[in-house]
């Protein structure tokens, strides 16, 4: 648990969970979680499908309520008072939930009613986001007729309509080409000088990297891993891996010629993890064939190593 | 309705917007239709009939029709619409990620929905008075009623569409509850025609009120008990509203 104590000097976080539970019936989605976010922390969930980082980040945003535990945003119960808090938050959900029949444009105006701004401040600033997110020349165009791209671009943009001092990020770019991403990876940085803070979701290791500085591993409604992408490769995994096409017998083989290496399988592959290239060369020499690959480790190793499954199904 | 404040207004403003973006195909039905059934109810089935109830059927007729036509345009925006706006474009999910609170945001839509019965019953309306069957004193406070009759239905119908995971659930309340409700409320015949052991259940259905009252306002019969019928109206009205707030609020918090 990562515990802040306050002093005078220490700002206050900005997002405090603590032993954070949210049960539906039967199926406990998130089972005890403890974070914290500080001002300009760009901070990334990382995990498969149904480890609960969607609902956790909804009962952050106040759309789902905690079954116990506490959790506060902005220094403020999120079961007290969710309209406080979500004036000062930006939302990006899973889905692109714009409205079809509008143009892009209206999309903006409107939604920014929601937060009661209305006029020429507001109408300024639509316009400064969509040259942002490069959607200016699309600005009078109807929803359905944009692309994936462009209606994702299209929700960061409205998320950010309130001046928001956190914003959240369900999986931002799943789905998107790489053009685009790299686009929106690049557009969140910027933001990220400009003093907001980032909480993102994702089950992509290359945005999780990329983007955050800081990572909570989830899995099952847990968190089972946190710290930086590096040290925690550091810790768990060690630099390099080398993925082998092995049976049984040749695992046990190597198992017993090299007891100081780690190892994981994950069906057909075996995974030897060293602390740098040396220490896996002689295998590569040994065992090495077209089908087997000697490379920097990543977060994804991480997961594989604590959880014994891919993070992608 | 602690949580209520003029946020909703920003939700009414919405859905009038991208009814006005589409109204080409909104507006016009609306305004053809009336008249086409009035000339068939007047011209054809009235020629058969000498008089209803101290009337010509036409003039029978007539606040049935305005109040069902209303209720029913209230009913199919809170039912089909909202399910279509809250399910499949996520448009609920979106607006409560904002400072709208979900009790706002059902404001919103039951004011919208009243404000599509009222359109419809304003076209029913003025195609009656061309047809001299409304008297012009009685326009404004017929419309006032049924924009109440709106919002009533269409706050029973939000809090169907809060409860169901599907839109077949539409089909058996619209079949099942709404249709049949006609039969029961005086709007195409006189209630002395239902047999005596249902009448007690006929008054206890606001929309006999609603009907009854429209048809006193049009036809000059208003006495005491219309004070009665318009408060049964307006409570039943602020119940089901209380309820279908609630119960939206249930479905989107979870």
């Amino acid at each position: 648990m990562i515990a802040m104590e306050r002093t005078p000097t220490t700002p206050a976080p900005l997002i405090e969970a603590t032993d954070l539970v949210k049960r539906y019936g039967e199926l406990t989605a998130v089972n005890g979680v403890d974070f914290t976010v500080a001002p300009r922390d760009f901070l990334g969930f990382l995990g498969p499908n149904g480890a609960g980082k969607t609902t956790l980040m909804k009962m952050i945003y106040c759309l789902v309520e905690p079954t116990s535990g506490s959790l506060r945003v902005f220094d403020t119960d999120v079961r007290a008072d969710p309209r406080r808090i979500k004036a000062r938050l930006g939302v990006v959900p899973q889905e692109n939930n714009l409205d079809p029949d509008l143009t892009v444009w209206d999309n903006l105006l409107i939604y920014s009613r929601y937060f009661g701004l209305r006029g020429a401040e507001v109408e300024g600033r639509a316009r400064e986001l969509l040259d942002f997110m490069e959607l200016m020349d699309k600005r009078n165009t109807v929803i359905g007729k944009l692309s994936g791209g462009m209606k994702r671009r299209l929700v960061i943009a409205r998320a950010l309509l309130n001046e928001p001092e956190v914003v959240i990020l369900d999986e931002p770019t799943t789905g998107l080409d790489p053009q685009v991403r790299h686009l929106i990876w690049d557009r969140l940085l910027e933001l990220r000088e400009q003093g907001l803070t980032f909480l993102v979701t994702t089950h992509y290791m290359e945005e999780a990297e990329n983007l955050c500085d800081r990572l909570l591993i989830m899995n099952n409604g847990c968190i089972i891993a946190r710290g930086r992408p590096l040290d925690l490769v550091r810790e768990h995994v060690g630099e390099f891996v080398l993925e082998l096409v092995a049976d049984p017998r040749l695992e046990a083989e190597i198992a017993q010629a090299r007891p100081d290496l780690g190892r994981q399988r994950s069906g057909q592959r075996l995974y030897l993890y060293g602390a740098d290239a040396e220490q896996l060369a002689p295998l590569v020499r040994r065992y090495g064939s077209r089908e087997s690959r000697l490379r920097p480790t990543s977060v994804e190793d991480v997961f594989l190593k604590l959880t014994g499954r891919e993070i992608r199904e | 309705m602690r949580a209520v404040g003029p946020r909703f207004v920003q939700v009414w403003y919405r859905d009038g917007h991208v009814f006005a973006k589409l109204w080409k195909t909104n507006l016009f039905p609306p305004l053809i239709e009336p008249f086409l059934f009035l000339l068939a109810l007047g011209i054809g089935v009235g020629y058969y009939i000498t008089s209803i109830d101290g009337v010509d059927y036409l003039s029978f007729v007539a606040p049935g029709i305005i109040v069902t036509t209303a209720i029913l345009q209230a009913t199919f925006e809170c039912t089909y619409s909202a399910y279509f706006r809250m399910a499949f474009q996520s448009t609920y999910d979106a607006i409560i990620s904002t400072p709208v609170a979900p009790e706002e945001l059902s404001l919103g839509e039951i004011g919208w929905g009243a404000t599509r019965a009222l359109i419809t019953a304003a076209a029913v309306v003025f195609a009656l008075t061309v047809v001299g069957r409304m008297p012009p004193i009685w326009i404004l406070p017929v419309l006032a009623l049924q924009f109440v009759a709106g919002i009533h239905f269409a706050a029973l119908s939000l809090n169907i569409t809060s409860r169901v995971y599907s839109t077949e659930y539409f089909n058996f309340y619209l079949s099942g509850v709404i249709f049949p409700l006609q039969m029961l409320t005086g709007a195409y015949f006189p209630l002395s025609r239902i047999p005596e052991v249902l009448l007690p259940l006929a008054w206890a259905l606001p929309l006999t009120s609603m009907i009854d009252l429209t048809r006193g306002m049009m036809l000059g019969r208003l006495g005491w008990y219309s004070l009665l019928e318009l408060a049964y109206i307006v409570v039943t009205t602020v119940i089901f509203v209380e309820l279908a707030l609630r119960s939206m609020r249930r479905r989107l918090i979870q």
